[in-house]
């Protein structure tokens, strides 16, 4: 067993070397099933919105199914995507549009499942500035993550036009400025900039027909190779997910604070609260929604408004992106949604 | 052998390395299967700077516009500084510690502050262009005006010279090498200094910025091929500005320095 054990990670070695392979092997069968290794990397510092990942850690929801997660802190040089495609890691998370742009250069990537059914990223400023909708924008300077597509369709489909400086992931800009604006998460910014004396109003990006998913994705070519892991790592992070936000949240929000001691508890609350008043993670039930689900139809149109503005190198289908089989089916959308 | 054959001989070595190294390239990527993502072939950068060249051109506009501005207020400022500090030892004592501090402090780090106080764009890149590019001409113009041929400085002393006149016909020209040279290196320096600057205190006029805000906005959108060619642009911008500088200083010199002198 030793033996094998060290060709194995000599084999995986060498394959890791080769910037295109697989770390992780499929579960072997057997009473004493070792667990399978996997890295998830999350696309920002420990923070609440990845608080159903860490609560499947804490619970031992992934240990359940089998699986040995790690979760591997994102920042701004995080680069998910390429981790996930040059074997680095086995999963990361992101949005759907920056995955079908991914895809659109020919990497090869395959969305599982969402951890949000609405993104929480919106356009924050001063609500002194005058500012009362989408259109109110118009001319404006704004810190914004460059190259997003979302600035692309709100110029294509509202005409709107900006003045963009890149993002830097601070907040001394906007409090110095009363004219400042910034993109932000609804979960996160609004609360320190409150913290610190502004009084901060907020555009969803949703409400302006951009309707991107949260997403946890892999390669496809660990998807064609482990299918079994990826399906348990879907079923039991959307458990962890459930549980995040509905039940105790202790171990999670511990874990989460030690990696990030920016994490204080009333920010915690304050997040997840903003996470369910606002229904990102569970959806609208009247919808149809519910925790973990990709709605094909729902995707499609977003592929078709990105395929519309011109931003994919290359045409991207449905079923380049995302693959449903791995979703658990009462989590599926219905057809009669469809 | 003519002079036009041998320059052409001249040229053959390092087309061969060329063309090796491109092989290589080729060999690398096929080998390995490394993907265009990670590393395009070089006929895919072409292309991508050939469908990006409209974006391209801007964004290296917009970065020749702050590596200029920067580039001239380094020179500027840094040459009267100088001269400030090469008039009197006791002015230079005073203050060159604390130019030494503003060269160590890493601009990095002062990009923020810059950004804050300048706002984002042109005055703030022009800014830290000028950071990365000030300090060589402060410290070789320096040396220039204090390293005065002492002869010649008697012969002033001698000729009951003004102090004004000295300055202008003995202690100017006789900086003027050294100066020159502090130039040639803020010039090397200003086009990194821009792109520096416009990656960090950047910004874009309808999703066009510099160099550097390209560079994000490229790999954001994991597009890799015009990331190299981003690269490749840069490259055609430094040494398009680091042949003006090297021309302005032949341009100065070539008439009457030693260095520039022709050996007989």
């Amino acid at each position: 067993m030793k033996q094998f054990t060290a060709t194995f990670v000599a084999i995986l070695t060498l394959v890791t070397l080769s910037g295109c392979g697989e770390k992780a092997s499929a579960p072997t069968q057997g009473a004493a099933r070792p667990l399978t290794k996997i890295t998830l990397q999350t696309d920002w510092y420990s923070q609440p919105e990845h608080g159903g990942f860490y609560q499947a850690v804490a619970k031992g929801y992934y240990r359940e199914a089998g699986l040995d997660v790690t979760i591997n802190q994102g920042g701004p040089n995080g680069i998910p995507r390429q981790k996930v495609a040059t074997g680095a890691v086995e999963f990361a998370i992101g949005r759907t549009d920056e995955l079908v742009i991914a895809v659109g250069q020919g990497v090869p990537l395959v969305a599982v499942g969402a951890l949000m059914q609405h993104d929480p990223q919106a356009i924050m400023f001063h609500k002194d500035s005058g500012i009362r909708s989408f259109k109110d924008l118009q001319g404006r300077g704004m810190m914004a993550e460059p190259g997003a597509a979302w600035l692309k369709i709100l110029e294509k489909t509202m005409g709107i036009t900006f003045s963009l400086m890149p993002l830097d992931y601070g907040l001394s800009r906007f409090l110095t400025d009363k004219k400042f604006i910034q993109q932000c998460f609804i979960t996160n910014e609004p609360y320190y900039v409150r913290q610190q004396g502004a009084d901060p109003g907020t555009l969803l990006l949703s409400d302006a027909g951009i309707m991107p998913y949260r997403i946890w994705y892999t390669s496809r070519s660990f998807l064609a190779k482990n299918p079994d892991v990826v399906r348990a790592f879907t079923a039991a992070s959307i458990r962890g997910w459930l549980d995040y936000i509905d039940g105790d949240r202790k171990d999670a929000d511990a874990a989460i604070s030690a990696l990030n001691p920016k994490m204080t508890p009333e920010f915690i609350a304050y997040s997840v609260g903003a996470m369910r008043e606002n229904k990102l993670v569970k959806g609208d039930p009247a919808k149809g929604e519910k925790v973990g689900q990709i709605d094909p139809v729902r995707f499609g149109a977003e592929i078709a408004q990105l395929t519309s503005i011109g931003v994919l190198g290359q045409p991207v289908k449905l079923a380049d992106v995302f693959d449903e089989k791995f979703l658990p089916e009462d989590v599926r959308a219905k057809p009669a949604a469809k | 052998m003519n002079p036009m054959k041998r320059r052409l001989l001249a040229l053959i070595p390092p087309a061969l390395t060329g063309v090796v190294l491109i092989a290589l390239w080729y060999a690398v990527k096929r080998i390995f299967e490394i993907p265009t993502f990670v590393l395009p072939s070089p006929d895919e950068i072409l292309t991508a700077a050939w469908v990006e060249r409209s974006v391209l051109w801007s964004a290296m506009m917009v970065t020749v516009r702050g590596a200029l501005l920067g580039f001239l207020a380094a020179v500027g400022v840094g040459f009267v500084l100088a001269m400030a500090l090469g008039f009197s030892p006791r002015i230079k004592a005073s203050f060159y510690p604390y130019i030494l501090v503003m060269q160590m402090m890493p601009v990095t780090i002062l990009a923020p502050v810059f950004v804050l106080w300048l706002g984002q764009g042109l005055p703030s890149i022009v800014a830290i262009t000028f950071m990365i590019g000030f300090f060589p001409v402060v410290a070789n113009t320096t040396m220039g005006f204090i390293s005065v041929d002492r002869n010649l400085q008697e012969l002033f002393l001698m000729c009951k010279a003004t102090r004004s006149q000295e300055v202008r016909y003995l202690r100017i020209p006789g900086a003027m090498p050294y100066f020159l040279t502090g130039m040639k290196i803020a010039g090397t320096l200003a086009p990194i200094g821009a792109i520096v600057g416009d990656f960090l205190a950047g910004g874009a006029q309808n999703g066009v910025g510099g160099i550097g805000y390209m560079t994000i906005s490229y790999f954001s959108q994991l597009k890799t091929p015009a990331l190299f060619a981003t690269g490749l642009t840069a490259c055609l911008m430094g040494f398009i500005f680091v042949g003006g500088v090297n021309w302005l200083h032949w341009r100065l010199l070539h008439a009457w320095h030693d260095s520039m002198v022709k050996k007989e």
